[in-house]
């Protein structure tokens, strides 16, 4: 199979990166109706897979569950979550024929053996729809010509789809119709069926493409979100611990800092998470963000490079085919680190204790963000994508560090997300070294000092008019509005 | 930072102490010893700050000024928030797995306090949890993870047992056998929060009365002249007055002639253990039903099955406000119908919301609000918050609340609508005696307007509703 992005011209490769567009409510008025009546079969039975067919089955669809012979003979936890729910539960050859619509609900890596095993079996003109494009964009998985491709991806772990619809309301999805299987022009209505069964359309719905999808979803997840936020804990880490902090404060203050900063992030972008921090630490954290952008920008240009040209994808690829190797060994190093070794105290740290002492921390995911939606954008990427890909999902991957830390975030992450993950780390640890050196423990563990409290009055107007004035701040502000429109008062 | 025990003594307690609890929430100054072994009271209505003043004597909020005795590793702490936090991590360490068959296992939750099996077992049979020790804990029922908590704390060789109240979701039988068991607790300190002054358990010495934020009074039990204060507490408060109006509905109407809820053969199972089995029920309309059972009889899953948060709803002959189960209707189509009140409810009502944006929830049946509420539906929610007399707070945060208050505003949340169909389980508890009775007589005055039906589970002989006369008695 060949890359299919790569198989593109530059004119189609541009319109593809450039789909995105955010979907008005009155596009979902007739909810789930084109699926009414038809069957759905899921593949795969895990966090996406058993929540999604929840949510579809009590929006009044009918939904059945496939998995491969053996997990169903094993009685597996797939299989247990299935039949534990009441879904009727059966091989491919028994469930795929009968099947209208078929949701690849799979990890990434499964999906060239799966297609191939059940593609022959699907009926024509039937629908096979993903939850990530990466096996179409990357693996250039070809589909029958007669089937219809979709995708629709919410943009939250399994549980928190389940828990949001269960509320009454949904998490922000994307959708998208793969040009080379829509032959019959209905992919958009399945679609919109799909993501309204699954209660995305009540928090949002983005019309994107296969390629931006797969394109910026790759970006975003191995730099800003897991990569930064693993890179930044162990720095910052050991940061605190060379400058004689007690061990299990500054565990503390890392493991959960992400999460108080992104929760700011989340409400206000990065002006309101810079807003959080005194006059002069904000100084402090502007002047921080951007030297680490300087450092960073080609690593970040690099990674957007590789993932464009499939140099990533490939490399991945050939770990899969190596067992994941690398990246398991990774894995267990990451496990051994101070950071990960070390239990945090039972010290209160006040909520705005985490931005007086982790400027550091503020600055990390500021020029992450950034650096992380300026190189999409100049590779061609909507900002919208952009945006969803980067700030958006912040604060998710920091609640997975607040739970348990750095090697359960790399255990649920998905498996493109920890081999990206992987990469970066690899090399801005040691990018990141000599700048790390110059600093002391007011910008990480401790706080400004008494005698750092003056700030001057042109700098500070010039800094916030540079936050606020960033490209990521002004979509922000239209996507957030759209969100809190639909929210309405929560 | 709060003192270890005071060493002259082994009391704990307060010395002119003043903490600021939260923002807007000073208490004290604080005056009040607790000598070791001592069995205390403490008491007060919804609201009043109970659990505001057991939270100060742990450490929590500020201490502006005096002392505070107390020692973390003594305690053994029994309450609804515990409960809470123990089951939100369980739902998040068991991300994608059923709850029913997977997630940490009752035995070790009971073992995270004490590994003394012996003693764990003897209160795990005297509280009637034997033969649950190999489910998942996020599996039983609300009565039943109240239990586990109450059994590990009893085992445990903590010397201060805090009890929050403790008889919330227990039925009857079980709260006669705590009380046995605290009975027979000599040699270490209970204080058991509770706003039921009419049931004084016997092995209570010393009495703390709670009122407004204050400690009201701190003593004896013998020769306490506090029957005043209680009269003054606990009258009824002048609450009458009708129920407010519904708002009007734009449902599809229901065909009088069908039952509200036609079950036949009812089975479910969880693994090998069977709840339902050849169940029958058919729910006419204006036919007001009363349900009891002891924990764990399998209350809940009949109750989830009609409201379809059951996934067994779609494998059994299940008829719903004529919506056969499972042939395409949505889920939001049953609940429209419906007006819930339940433990599982209240704790999932984790949003931060204000208490008027909880009740405007109430009409689109969700767990805050994403939709604008009509002219209309907003002044309905304003007659609410004046008749619960919760009116002046209206725009602070529900999980602020009290745990009382929390129940009396989805009880209200849940009748809004004026509903088909009104299931209340359990919905007095954490209820104290005026909110009972509040409570009570709206029950009946929306049964007195006849457009909805009641289903009502009751654990308390005192919460009857003298309009409901069919009784489900399911053991």
């Amino acid at each position: 199979m060949a890359n299919y992005f790569n198989s593109l011209s530059l004119r189609e490769q541009l319109a593809q990166l450039g789909t995105c567009e955010f979907m008005s409510a009155a596009e979902f008025e007739t909810g789930v109706d084109y699926l009414k009546g038809k069957q759905l079969v899921i593949i795969g039975c895990g966090s996406q897979g058993l929540n999604q067919g929840l949510n579809l089955r009590d929006s009044g669809l009918n939904v059945a569950y496939t998995l491969r012979a053996s997990a169903i003979a094993e009685k597996r936890q797939s299989f247990l979550n299935a039949e534990g729910n009441g879904f009727q539960v059966g091989t491919y050859e028994e469930m795929i024929p009968g099947a209208d619509l078929v949701l690849n609900l799979t990890p990434d890596k499964q999906h060239s053996s799966v297609i191939a095993e059940i593609e022959p079996l699907m009926k024509e003109n039937a629908c096979l729809a993903y939850s990530h494009g990466f096996n179409i964009v990357e693996e250039g998985q070809k589909i029958r010509e007669d089937l219809t491709v979709i995708m629709v991806a919410p943009k939250c772990p399994g549980t928190e789809v389940r828990e949001e619809y269960k509320r009454g309301f949904g998490v922000p999805t994307l959708i998208a119709v793969h040009a080379d299987n829509d032959p019959r022009g209905e992919g958009l209505a399945i679609a919109k069926a799909y993501a309204a069964g699954t209660g995305g359309h009540r928090a949002g719905v983005l019309m994107s493409s296969f390629v931006a999808e797969v394109k910026s979803d790759l970006m975003g997840e191995q730099t800003i979100l897991c990569g930064m936020l693993q890179t930044g804990s162990l720095l910052c880490f050991d940061k605190m611990i060379e400058k004689g902090l007690e061990p299990g404060y500054a565990s503390k203050l890392v493991q959960y800092g992400w999460e108080t900063i992104t929760e700011a992030l989340k409400h206000g972008g990065i002006t309101n998470m810079m807003d959080r921090l005194s006059n002069p630490a904000k100084i402090k954290a502007f002047e921080l963000s951007e030297a680490m952008k300087q450092l960073m920008r080609p690593l970040y240009e690099k990674h957007m490079d590789d993932i464009m040209t499939g140099a990533f994808s490939g490399g991945m690829m050939s770990d899969w085919a190596d067992d994941d190797a690398k990246l398991l060994a990774w894995r267990a190093e990451t496990g051994e680190t101070g950071f990960e070794r070390t239990e945090g105290s039972s010290d209160e740290i006040a909520e705005q204790t985490f931005f007086d002492q982790g400027i550091l921390m503020v600055a990390m995911v500021k020029a992450g963000v950034e650096l992380a939606f300026e190189t999409m954008t100049a590779a061609g990427i909507k900002a919208e994508s952009a945006y969803y890909e980067s700030l958006h999902e912040v604060p998710l991957i920091a609640n997975t560090i607040a739970r348990k830390k750095l090697y359960e975030m790399n255990s649920t992450i998905s498996d493109t997300a920890e081999y990206g993950c992987y990469l970066y780390n690899h090399a801005c640890l040691p990018l990141l070294q000599p700048f790390m050196a110059d600093l002391d423990t007011d910008v990480i563990g401790r706080g400004l000092g008494l005698n750092d409290q003056g700030v001057d009055n042109q700098t500070l107007i010039a800094v916030n008019q540079e936050i606020r004035s960033h490209p990521v701040e002004a979509i922000g502000q239209t996507l957030r509005g759209y969100m809190t429109a639909m929210k309405a008062i929560v | 930072m709060v003192s270890a025990v005071s060493e002259v003594t082994g009391a704990i307690g307060f010395r002119d102490a003043r903490v600021l609890l939260r923002q807007d929430l000073m208490l004290g100054p604080l005056n009040w010893l607790i000598e070791p072994n001592q069995k205390w009271l403490i008491v007060g209505r919804n609201g009043a700050g109970k659990s505001a003043l057991v939270a100060a004597l742990q450490g929590e909020g500020e201490r502006i000024s005096g002392d505070i005795w107390y020692n973390d590793d003594e305690a053994a702490v029994v309450s609804t928030e515990i409960q809470k936090t123990l089951l939100e991590e369980e739902r998040i360490r068991c991300e994608g797995q059923d709850e029913r068959i997977s997630g940490t296992p009752v035995s070790a939750v009971l073992r995270a306090l004490s590994p003394d099996e012996a003693e764990l077992s003897r209160f795990v049979q005297r509280l009637g949890l034997s033969g649950r020790e190999t489910q998942p804990f996020r599996s039983l029922s609300t009565g039943e993870t109240r239990k586990v908590l109450l059994a590990r704390a009893l085992a445990s060789n903590r010397s201060l047992l805090i009890l929050d109240e403790p008889a919330s979701g227990l039925d009857a039988e079980s709260l006669e056998r705590l009380h046995q068991i605290l009975e027979d607790v000599k040699d270490r300190t209970v204080l058991l929060l509770s706003n039921d002054w009419s049931r004084l358990p016997s092995w209570i010495d010393h009495v703390a009365l709670v009122d407004a934020g204050e400690l009201v009074f701190c003593g004896p039990l013998a020769g306490a002249d506090i029957e005043p204060w209680l009269a003054q507490m606990m009258a009824l408060s002048d609450r009458a007055g009708h129920l407010p109006e519904a708002a009007a509905s734009d449902l599809p109407a229901l065909d009088d002639d069908a039952p509200l809820v036609d079950m036949r053969q009812i089975h479910v199972a969880y693994g090998d253990r069977v709840v339902l089995t050849q169940f029958d029920w058919r729910i006419e309309s204006g036919q007001h039903w009363q349900v009891t059972g002891a924990n764990g009889s399998g209350k809940t899953t009949l109750l989830e099955l009609i409201t379809g948060d059951s996934p067994h709803c779609y494998t059994n002959d299940l008829t719903v406000f004529g919506y056969k189960r499972g042939t395409g209707e949505s889920i939001w189509q049953i609940k429209q119908y419906i007006g819930l009140v339940s433990s599982a409810l209240h704790m999932a009502y984790r949003v931060s919301s204000s208490l008027e944006n909880v009740l405007v929830s109430g009409f689109f049946d969700s767990i805050g609000v994403y939709q604008k509420p009509s002219e209309a539906q907003r002044q309905i929610v304003g007659a609410w918050l004046q008749r619960l007399g919760l009116d002046a707070v209206r725009q602070q945060p529900f999980n602020q609340q009290s745990y009382g208050n929390q129940r009396l505003l989805l009880i209200a949340r849940a009748m809004i609508k004026q509903p088909a169909l009104l299931i209340l389980d359990e919905p007095c508890l954490g209820l104290d005696a005026p909110n009972r009775a509040l409570v009570l007589a709206l029950i009946e005055q929306l049964i007195a307007r006849a457009q909805t039906t009641v289903i009502y589970v009751s654990h308390d002989a005192r919460d009857r509703v003298d309009s409901i006369s069919n009784t489900l008695a399911l053991s």
